[in-house]
C-alpha cells in the first residue's frame, strides 16, 4: 500500500505503550493494533488529532506516502 | 454479557428455527403421501385432480409424469425456502443481526419467494392444461387467472428480494465503515 502507517516509530520515540495510546485516543487496543500494521481503510480527523495530541508530533510524523513500484 | 433484546431475538430464532422445521417435516410427509398415491392409486389422484382444479380431467401415465415433475419442482423450491429461512434464523441466533452472511441468506429467501410467487402464477394454468389435455376435444381447459392474493404475495416476495438486496449493500458499506479508525 502507498501510504506507510510509522505509528510504531513514534510510539518507541516517546516511549509510549499502545494501550497508553489507545486509552488517550478512546478507541480500543485492537483497533491500535489494526492501525500499527496498515490493516485499516482510513483514520478520522478526530482519531489523528488525538493521536498527534498524545504522541505531540505532527500527521506527516505518523503518515508517509511511498508510490508503488511499477508493475 | 447479552442484553435482554439479544436474548429475546435468540428465543424468537430458536423457535422461529422449531417451526421451520416442523413446516419442512410436512412439505416432506405431504410429498412422500402424494407421490405414494399417484403410483398406487391414480384413480384417487385423479379425484383429488378434478376436484382441486374443478374441471373434468383425464389422467394418462404421461399425464401423471408431467404433473408429478410439476409438483416436486414446486415442493423442491418450498423446501429450498424454507431451509434458507432456517438458515436465516440460524445465523440470526449466533451472529451480530447486521452481517453479510444475515443479508445474504434474507436476499435469497426473497429470491426463493419471488420464485414462489411465480410459481403460484403459473402451476394452476399449467396442471390444467396438463390434466385436461388428454380429454376429448372441445373439453381441454385453459385457465389463467390472477387473483389479488397472489399478487400481495408477489409484491411481498419482491419487496423481501429488495430489501435482501439493500441490506447486502449496507453490510458491505458498514463493513468498510468498520475498518475506519
Amino acid at each position: 500500500m502507498a501510504i506507510i502507517v510509522n505509528l510504531d516509530v513514534m510510539l518507541a520515540r516517546r516511549k509510549m505503550r499502545a494501550k497508553a495510546l489507545a486509552e488517550h485516543v478512546g478507541i480500543t487496543e485492537q483497533n491500535i493494533s489494526l492501525l500499527r500494521s496498515g490493516k485499516v481503510k482510513g483514520v478520522r480527523f478526530e482519531t489523528l488529532e488525538k493521536i498527534c495530541q498524545a504522541l505531540d508530533c505532527q500527521p506527516g510524523d505518523i503518515l508517509e506516502y511511498q508510490a508503488d513500484a511499477p508493475g | 454479557m447479552k442484553s435482554p433484546n439479544t436474548l429475546a431475538l435468540s428465543r424468537l430464532c430458536g423457535r422461529m428455527k422449531l417451526l421451520t422445521r416442523i413446516l419442512q417435516a410436512s412439505l416432506a410427509i405431504g410429498v412422500i403421501y402424494a407421490g405414494w398415491s399417484v403410483i398406487t392409486r391414480p384413480d384417487t389422484v385423479s379425484a383429488w385432480l378434478a376436484d382441486a382444479l374443478s374441471v373434468p380431467v383425464t389422467v394418462t401415465p404421461a399425464t401423471r409424469l408431467a404433473l408429478s415433475i410439476l409438483a416436486a419442482v414446486v415442493a423442491g423450491l418450498m423446501f429450498a425456502g424454507l431451509q434458507t429461512v432456517w438458515q436465516l434464523f440460524d445465523r440470526l441466533q449466533r451472529e451480530k443481526p447486521f452481517s453479510y452472511e444475515v443479508a445474504a441468506l434474507l436476499r435469497r429467501a426473497g429470491l426463493l419467494a419471488l420464485a414462489g410467487a411465480v410459481a403460484g402464477l403459473v402451476l394452476p394454468t399449467a396442471a390444467t392444461l396438463l390434466a385436461t389435455l388428454a380429454n376429448p376435444p372441445g373439453s381441454r381447459t385453459l385457465s389463467i387467472g390472477v387473483g389479488s392474493d397472489q399478487m400481495m404475495l408477489f409484491l411481498l416476495a419482491g419487496l423481501l428480494f429488495v430489501l435482501g438486496h439493500v441490506m447486502v449493500l449496507a453490510t458491505a458499506i458498514n463493513d468498510d465503515y468498520e475498518r475506519i479508525v
